[in-house]
């Protein structure tokens, strides 16, 4: 899962304007989405083995 | 009483990103060829069949450069003949047995950059072509 903010001034996957969410893109949606600045990404959800390694 | 359905909420997605408020009419067109497969000992009357299917989707969007905007969204896809998610509800974007999202793998044809005249909106007329058969969605 990747977390993305739609930057866009009109929904984006059912996600208004400024709302976060997380999704697992296709590649090149994820790629044309960006570039068009329909979305931007944040940071990776961290894994389980993440968290525990923070921890 | 049957619906007799007035279009006012029509919901159009492209590519995951919803031009609904740009568009102002669509025409979902899944039509087959007809294939004449008349043979002797008929009694008179031409017999077809269906043939081929091809997809054809024409939407009518008012044209416009913002951000996520109706160009900044379908430019890319015509110039690069990729194919994307076209999705189209009849009453919104929430799906329901009464409410089928069309949703199927386009590509973009006919795009226009401007059209129109002095003082009269820009539309920008596109046509989606199917790439593989739609499917209907009922899920909420």
């Amino acid at each position: 899962m990747t977390t993305y903010k739609v930057t866009g001034s009109v929904p984006y996957a059912g996600h208004q304007p400024g709302e976060v969410f997380e999704a697992d893109l296709d590649e090149n949606q994820e790629r044309r989405a960006l570039e068009r600045g329909a979305i931007s990404k944040s940071r990776a959800k961290p894994t389980e083995e993440e968290e525990t390694t923070d921890a | 009483m049957p619906e007799k359905l007035i279009l006012r909420d029509v919901s159009v997605s492209v590519d995951s990103t919803d031009l609904t408020e740009s568009a102002r009419s669509v025409t979902i067109d899944t039509s087959a060829d007809e294939v004449d497969v008349t043979a002797f000992g008929g009694d008179g009357w031409r017999e077809f069949e269906p043939g081929l299917h091809a997809g054809t989707i024409e939407v009518e969007f008012y044209q416009g450069f913002d951000a996520s905007g109706v160009h900044e969204t379908l430019w890319p896809l015509s110039q690069t003949n990729e194919a994307f998610a076209l999705a189209i509800g009849p009453k919104g974007a929430t799906a329901a047995t009464d409410n089928p999202i069309f949703t199927g793998t386009v590509k973009l044809f006919g795009y226009r950059f401007l059209q129109g005249e002095v003082g009269a909106a820009s539309t920008n007329p596109v046509t989606f072509r199917l790439t593989g058969a739609p499917t209907l969605d009922v899920t909420p």
